[in-house]
Parts: structure tokens; sequence; C-alpha cells
């Protein structure tokens, strides 16, 4: 009798544990998908991940950084995004923690309503438009990648 | 190169960690091996982390990990030398039954594929944001957060620095920020939550197999082992979590115990808390009031509370004036808590409890685990041995 309980009670004990490590493994599989997977090595390999996961391109914070580089320095920059849109202001954070030491500044806009003042901000040297569509025809526009353009105020140095 | 380095800090990081936790577990007579790698890591990377913070108030650059680590060299030297003179001895568990073995078998497995998957995940949205991008301010200032930081609330300058200053101190080693070689710190934390598991519940119930088989469960939680917030993103929360896991089995052991020993490790690591994460000063509080529940069973409780207390009050007064010195703009994220603001809000509890409810049988992010504890806890409510921590 008491070998039978005993028995009974390991049983359980296995299932239980069976059914915890099956819905965990579903689990674990599922939210794998959520993070990016490292491509590479090296001091930005991370940011490099989730910018790729974002704009499908590979090795972004060199791309942001040489793009930016041409821009005056001392300058500050803006970043602009989409309001209402968590993924793009997550976005533009690392596009703009990839840019540091340089001076950044982040701002949701409505998309389709620019505000006139924002191509004439004082001490601003270029604006970064991040998910966004910038205006047409615009001198000084350049594709960083799908998804990310920068606007040159100032003229090449 | 950088992986000799990286592997170096690591080592003078634990054995600080070491030197910390040895007198406190010697004192007891037996130390658990596990119990004590596991505290080492917490304990060393809390060393770090302060050691950095208070000694970038003076010194900077080279200067300071040098003070840093000798200082850490030195503790391990005393706390080794403490616990030989106390005259402790290694409690190595003996007499293995095979389940209990088959249980190791697959913890190790779990650890060869929790390595794997560490190897290939990228630090997550927070991860980098919150707490790398400043080990890089830091770095890159010497060891301490410039001027500016403090007055730009996007950067949360309030947010402690246990596991910036911590990756700071690698990358001072390494010589330059490296987010390859920084989640090296990731893993050996995973490592210390199963070790704590596998103590705090063997130590509960009496029953080695119970202790292993709780820690290998640890593995087949999704929240823990992959997505934003697992244990390799580089969010501080499942730092915070092993923490508390730290401080309830030493609490728990404290409130088992009939002896008269202060609750030192305890209070070290509930005092730790607000220093790895802001939400970490409300698990203090909770862990007070436990811990004044527990002292006051026992005789002459007011120096056992002071004692329990003290880390806490000295981590986050200090961190405050440090604030306050700063001129830190205020956080962005959370409005200040208010009655009126709580009486303002009160239509928005019946949403968020569902949202709870909701969470709770999340299988993706934390399969079966909040559904059994809800069970469980349901279950010794009925018993009506909810605080007690005498039954088994």
């Amino acid at each position: 009798m008491q070998n039978t309980k005993t028995l009974l009670h390991g049983a359980v004990a296995v299932l239980f544990v069976a059914a915890f490590a099956v819905a965990g493994v579903r689990g674990i599989a599922i939210r794998q998908k959520a993070v990016p997977r490292i491509d590479g090595t090296g001091a930005d390999c991370c940011t490099d991940a989730v910018l790729k996961l974002h704009f499908g391109v590979p090795r972004g914070t060199r791309l942001i950084t040489s793009h930016a580089d041409a821009l005056p320095h001392g300058k500050a920059l803006v970043i602009l995004y989409p309001a209402n849109d968590q993924d793009a202001y997550l976005a533009s954070q690392v596009v703009g923690s990839a840019l540091w030491p340089r001076a950044v500044l982040a701002s949701p806009v409505e998309p389709g309503a620019l505000p006139r003042g924002l191509f004439s901000i004082p001490g601003v040297g270029g604006l970064i438009f991040c998910d966004l569509s910038p205006p047409k025809n615009l001198p000084g526009l350049e594709t960083v990648m799908p998804g990310l353009t920068l606007l040159r105020l100032e003229p090449k140095p | 190169m950088n992986g000799v380095m990286a592997i170096a800090s690591l080592l003078v990081m634990s054995g600080a960690g070491l030197g910390i936790v040895l007198p406190p577990l010697a004192g007891r007579g037996r130390i658990s091996p596990p119990e004590a790698v596991a505290l080492s890591w917490i304990a060393g990377m809390a060393y770090v982390s302060l050691g950095m913070w208070a000694g970038g108030l003076v010194l900077h650059g080279a200067w300071l990990t040098g003070m840093v680590a000798a200082g850490g060299v030195t503790l391990f030297i005393t706390g080794l030398r403490t616990a030989r003179k106390a005259g402790a001895g290694l409690a190595w568990p003996r007499d293995w039954t095979g389940v209990e073995l088959a249980l190791c078998g697959v913890a190790a497995a779990e650890i060869a594929a929790m390595l794997w998957m560490a190897c290939g995940s990228s630090m997550a949205w927070d991860g980098l944001l919150a707490w790398e991008f400043k080990a890089r301010m830091v770095y890159f200032h010497g060891g301490h957060l410039p001027a500016d930081y403090f007055a730009n609330a996007e950067w949360h300058p309030d947010y402690p620095l246990f596991l910036s200053n911590t990756e700071a101190w690698l990358y001072s080693w390494m010589g330059g920020p490296d987010q390859f070689m920084v989640r090296i710190l990731f893993p050996p934390m995973f490592a210390a939550g199963m070790l704590l598991l596998y103590t705090g519940c063997s130590r509960l119930t009496g029953n080695r197999a119970t202790g292993l088989a709780g820690a290998c469960l640890l593995f087949f939680v999704p929240g823990i082992m992959a997505g934003p917030g697992s244990f390799n993103s580089g969010y501080a929360d499942f730092s915070m979590s092993v923490v508390y896991l730290a401080a309830v089995a030493q609490l728990l052991a404290f409130a088992r115990d009939k002896g008269g020993g202060l609750p030192v490790i305890f209070a070290f690591a509930a005092g730790l808390l607000p220093w790895v994460k802001r939400d970490g000063a409300i698990l203090w509080g909770f862990l007070m009031v436990a811990g004044c529940v527990a002292a006051a069973r026992r005789g002459r409780p007011w120096r056992t509370i002071a004692m329990m207390v003290a880390p806490g009050l000295v981590v986050m007064g200090s961190w405050a004036v440090y604030l306050a010195a700063m001129h830190t703009e205020k956080n962005i994220d959370f409005l200040p808590v208010s009655f009126a603001l709580l009486q303002k809000n009160i239509g928005r509890a019946l949403p968020l409890c569902m949202r709870l409810g909701h969470e709770l049988v999340n299988y993706a992010r934390w399969g079966l685990t909040w559904r059994i504890s809800r069970r469980r806890s349901a279950g010794r409510w009925r018993r009506g041995c909810c605080f007690s921590w005498r039954d088994r």
C-alpha cells in the first residue's frame, strides 16, 4: 500500500514537471522571436542587432554615425518620430544613443503635419526622420537606411 | 584579450563578494558552498557598483579601477582569514540518491542550454537604453556620470547604478565598451538564481530532491529565459528578482533558526534591492515588515530590527542626497504618490486587476508558474498556515 502511494506521488510529480516543461518550452519559442539574434561581435553588436530588427539593415550603428559625421560638429540633431508609436519611439532612442556624445533631441510629431519652424531651429544641424516620410524635394536629404532619413540643415563644411 | 580581462575582472569581483559573505556564513558554523557561490556573485556586483559610485566622487580612470580592485582583493583575503578563524567547515552535500543525481544532470544540461541561448541573443531595448548606455557614459567619463546627464530626464538619471556600474567596471578592465563581452555578466546571475532556489527549497522542505527540482524548473519560465526582461536581455529586473530571492531565503532561514544569530545577509540583500532598481524600494519595504515580524517573535528585537533596516536606509538615503546634490531632473515616468492622485485614479483599479489576472495566465510569458503558485497559495490559506514558517 505504501509502495503504491509512493509510486502515485512520483507519477504525479513527473507529470507536473513534464507539464511545466512543455508549457515553458512553448512560451520560450514564442518569446525568442521578440529579441534579435546577435550578429557578429564588437562594441555595438547589440545596438546593431536591435536596429536590424527594426530597420532591417545590418551594421546600423556605423551607418548612422558615418552619415551624422558629415554634419557640422557642435550642432545638435533632432530625431522626429510618429506620435503614439511606441516602437518608433524606442527606435529613435536607440538611434540617439548610437550618436552619443553628440547632442541629440527627440520629438514626436503627427505624421503629415510637420511644423515649418522645425527647419530653422537655432543650433540644430540636422533632422532625422525615424519611421516618418520627410517632405519631398528638400535639398540635403539622405536616406541612411529604409525608415531613417537625414536632413542636413546646413551645407557641408 | 578582452575575454581574458573580462574574466579577470569577474574573478576580482566575485572574490570581493566571497570576502563579504564568508564571515556571516561562517558564523553559522557550516558553510553551504552553493549558497556561498551564489551570494558572492551578488555581493561582488554590489561591492563593485557601490565602490565605483562612491570612489568615483574622488578618483577617476585607472586610479578608480585600481582602488576598487585593491579593495576587492583585500576583502577576499580578510574574509577568508575571518572564516578560517571562525573554524567553519564546508557542508558538501553527501549520499546522493539516484533521483538527485538525475536532477543534477538535468540542471547541468539546462545550464549548458542557457549558455547557448545567452551566446546567441542580444540585449534588448531597456538593456541598452536604461543600463548599458549609462555604463558607456561612466566609462568615458573616467568612472562617474557627467553633469549634463542629471539634467536630461529622458535618460532616467534617478535610476540606481547597480547594473550600469558593474558593466562600466568590465569596460574599464577591457579598455572600452564591448556589448558582446558585457553579456558575460548575465549567465552567472541566472546560475546564482538556480543555486539560491536549490539551497532555499532544500532548507525549507528538508528534501534535497525538492530543492533540485525547484532549481530545474526555473529554466522553464519563458519570461526569464527569452524576450525583453529575460536574464540575458540586460534589464535589471532579473537581477532584482535574484537579490530578492536571496533576501527571502535568508529571512526564512532566520525565522526558522532558533539560535541568536543576526540576519546580516538578509539585511544586506534586502538593503541592496533599492540599489538594483527603483522598484526595489517597495520590495525592501515588504521585506522589512516581514523581518520585523520575524524579529518580534524572538527576544530583544530592537537591535535586530535596527540592523535589518540600516543598510536599506543608508543606500536609499545616500542615493537621494547624491541626486539632490546633482540637481537631478524630476522623473517623467511616474506621478508623485499622493492621496489625491489615488482618489482621482481609483476608477482604474478594476481594469488594473483584470490586467493583472490576464498576466497571471499568460502562458507565453509565465508558462504554468503563476497558475501553480496561485493554487498552492490558496491551499495554504485554506489550511490557515499562510504566515507560518514552520509548516512543511
